[in-house]
């Protein structure tokens, strides 16, 4: 085994207070065994004199493993030093980062409020950078965007790529470098942190009409209306709700021990670094009209398709192509084997670039101002919103 | 509102793009006490690997006798593959360069590479297509 | 194969336009390694690709510029689809002003000067907005359809008062049992097709679906 050696760690992040006193309505048999710093609290004494009778019956076993066994983990070290984090980050921080609320419900051990932190820090970075990229996004395409940089399938395929390894059962006796979480657990896997539970979910039958300003209004981070159960794959779910939970609480870790700029910085190498390709996500239903409606909006003359090519008319696989152009300006153009679809498929491309309009590859953020000496702010370019 | 959005979860990030991974995270050493094949083996252990232990910080290390086989180096990788390398008789500086190796490799399976870049992006210029541009006379 | 090898520096040098082409093309094979395959089918690159000769010393600033011949990508915006405060807006103006010919075919590439350099518009049902109705020519076109709606069809008013025929379905919409008529007749149509073509209706909604996400 490699040497570890607990001098280098020796930052104990955890000046908590011991547990009787920041846990209220927990057990006490289960949090008076456990104590998330090795350093006594000075007020310890008093608060143990008002325990109960049953706290001196032999305890039971812990959920998960007991913060001071993080410094004698040799897989919580290697991950430390694999994802380069800062020495300010504490083993036993990251340990917590590892335990799920479905491996250990009580909130003074697990990841859920790092995990919370971490992913609003993600997901304000990951918009920001949206928007100011893309300002022409309509809403829908929005959110898909952002589910694909910062949704939970996309955060545990990132912790995968960590090498992150989830325990076979949650319990005390694992090494604290394995991610805990259980399928079957009744504990909530991610606890409902955006959004509200919408009055019409427990109607089955009814129609309720879902537009985008309700789904801003109402539903979680990624649009999605907020409701426990119906998943389809639960147990998918419930692993990729737990690996994300860890990229979440690392970041928030990150961010509580060394700052924003560090957070940023990780997000943005982390996170941001992905490859997503935007124009794979739109799904058009009247795309000829919608252009007309766009080029009417903007002052632009109605579009007209032009036959720019064709090759194979009288053939079985004949070739079109089809230009759009508004007066004498060219919008776009697609190719298809049949006129009509050709056409469709211009006026697809033509709005698709406009969509996808982008002031630069490196376009400036709101959060790029607080760093010291930062230029000052010139505002984005705002669109007016998208065709109706 | 016409246009909906389709779910699409991207494949996943370019390593070294934005933040790099060290692809090996752990590495076994096995090795017998009384055979001669674990000579080289045994001097490594002793001199040469708590210097590469400290300097590679990512691969969590374990060491476990073995005895009566032949020493092995088993490199565990990301992306679940393992690949032993049996060190027999190697001297402890052989077994070192069998060791970075083990650690710079990606574990992935071994690929001929002919082609000079290899890209998910599509290419800048476009598929070539005989309907655009001008035509070059050939 | 050799014999082009051989001969193509010698015709380089004779001319400097791409005569070695006139040569036969003839597919090479049996070459044993990749890489003689490939040395064996290098060519010269085209003209543009080469560097600016027409001043002997100082060797004049160029920017090699050929265009691809392949479709636009919509992560390029067109000229027009640029906001105004866009730095290539202005890019792409003073360029048109000054060299037209160097945009080529690209998206921002200077319009044509008129119509009839532009490619042939194609003919399609599209909105053209005459705003032509009265007041008194709606109350006429609902009279009418409500008097006969099978003489006065949708496409019969969209003539005689020189409108779409969506215009005439929302101003003077026809009568409830006519439209029940119509439905009944379009379904008694539709159960005399048989299975083949019932299924090439089926796929080709199926076709546009898939057209409208990307897929075809």
């Amino acid at each position: 085994m490699k040497g570890i050696r607990p001098s280098r760690w020796g930052g104990q992040l955890l000046h908590a207070r011991s547990c009787p006193a920041t846990i209220p309505r927990r057990n006490f048999l289960a949090s008076t065994v456990r104590c998330q710093s090795t350093v006594p609290a000075p007020a310890a004494e008093d608060l143990i004199e008002q325990i109960p009778e049953e706290g001196e019956t032999l305890p039971r076993k812990l959920p998960s493993p007991l913060p001071e066994r993080a410094l004698q983990s040799a897989k919580l070290a290697a991950l430390h030093s694999r994802l380069s984090l800062s020495k300010k980050i504490p083993l036993q921080t990251l340990a917590r980062a590892l335990v799920t609320p479905s491996a250990d419900p009580n909130s003074s051990f697990n990841n859920a409020n790092l995990a919370f932190l971490g992913s609003t820090i993600i997901n304000y970075h990951v918009a920001e950078y949206i928007t100011c990229k893309w300002p022409r996004l309509p809403m829908a395409i929005h959110y898909e965007a952002l589910r694909a940089f910062s949704g939970p399938e996309s955060l545990a395929q990132i912790s995968r790529r960590w090498g992150v390894e989830a325990a076979a059962a949650p319990g005390e006796e694992v090494d604290p470098g394995l991610l805990q979480w259980a399928s079957n657990s009744s504990a909530l896997v991610g606890t409902r942190w955006g959004g509200y539970v919408r009055a019409e979910t427990d109607r089955k039958h009814s129609f309720y009409r879902r537009g985008m300003s309700s789904r801003v209004v109402l539903d979680n981070d990624f649009g999605d209306a907020v409701d426990a159960g119906s998943v389809k794959d639960a147990h998918q779910h419930h692993q990729d709700t737990s690996f994300s939970s860890f990229v979440q609480a690392v970041v928030g870790a990150i961010y509580s021990h060394s700052g924003r700029e560090a957070a940023k910085d990780f997000v943005e190498s982390h996170i941001l670094s992905r490859q997503v390709d935007l124009s794979s996500l739109f799904e058009f239903q009247l795309p000829t009209r919608e252009l007309a409606m766009l080029c009417a909006r903007e002052g632009f003359e109605p579009p007209l398709a032009r036959l720019e090519s064709e090759t194979g008319r009288h053939s079985r696989t004949p070739v079109y192509v089809v230009g759009i152009y508004s007066g004498k300006e060219k919008l776009g153009e697609g190719n298809a084997p049949s006129l009509d679809f050709a056409r469709r498929k211009a006026c697809m491309n033509a709005l698709k670039s406009w969509y996808l309009y982008s002031p630069g590859n490196k376009v400036r953020v709101p959060s790029d101002m607080m760093e010291e000496g930062a230029k000052p702010w010139k505002a984005p370019h705002i669109d007016i919103g998208e065709v109706i | 509102m016409t246009v909906k959005a389709l779910r699409a979860i991207p494949s996943g990030g370019k390593n070294g793009l934005g933040a790099f991974i060290l692809q090996c995270k752990k590495l076994e050493f096995h090795y017998c006490d009384w055979a001669g094949s674990s000579k080289g083996m045994n001097g490594f252990i002793k001199s040469l690997l708590p210097k590469f232990a400290a300097a590679n910080p990512q691969v969590e290390f374990s060491i476990s006798p073995r005895p009566g086989k032949h020493p092995v180096i088993t490199g565990h990788y990301i992306n679940g593959r393992t690949k032993p390398i049996c060190v027999r008789n190697l001297s402890p500086y052989e077994i070192l360069e069998k060791l970075e190796l083990l650690r710079d490799a990606s574990g992935e399976k071994l690929k001929r590479a002919n082609k000079a870049v290899t890209s998910t992006k599509p290419s800048v210029r476009g598929i070539w297509s005989p309907y655009h541009g001008k035509g070059m006379i050939v | 194969m050799d014999v082009r090898t051989l001969s193509r520096p010698a015709t380089q040098l004779l001319k400097t336009t791409r005569q070695t082409t006139l040569l036969p093309l003839t597919t090479s094979r049996g070459h044993k390694t990749t890489a003689r395959t490939k040395r064996a089918l290098k060519i010269a690159p085209h003209d543009s690709f080469l560097p600016n000769r027409s001043q002997p010393f100082p060797a004049a600033d160029h920017i090699i510029y050929n265009p691809p011949a392949s479709e636009a990508s919509p992560e390029h915006t067109p000229f027009i689809f640029l906001p105004p405060n866009d730095p290539r807006r202005e890019a792409i103006q003073r360029m048109r002003l000054s060299s037209p010919e160097a945009l080529g075919s690209v998206a921002g590439a200077s319009p044509p000067e008129s119509d009839a350099d532009l490619p042939p518009a194609m003919s399609y049902p599209r909105r053209r907005a005459h705003y032509n109705l009265t007041e008194d020519d709606m109350a006429e076109m609902r009279r009418l359809r409500n008097e006969d709606p099978l003489t006065w069809s949708t496409n019969a008013l969209s003539k005689k008062f020189n409108c779409s025929p969506i215009i005439v379905s929302i101003a003077a919409p026809a009568p409830a049992e006519h439209k029940k008529w119509l439905e009944d007749k379009a379904e008694r149509r539709r159960e005399r097709w048989g299975p083949i073509k019932t299924q090439a209706r089926e796929d080709r909604g199926r076709r546009a679906e898939m057209l409208y996400r990307g897929e075809i």
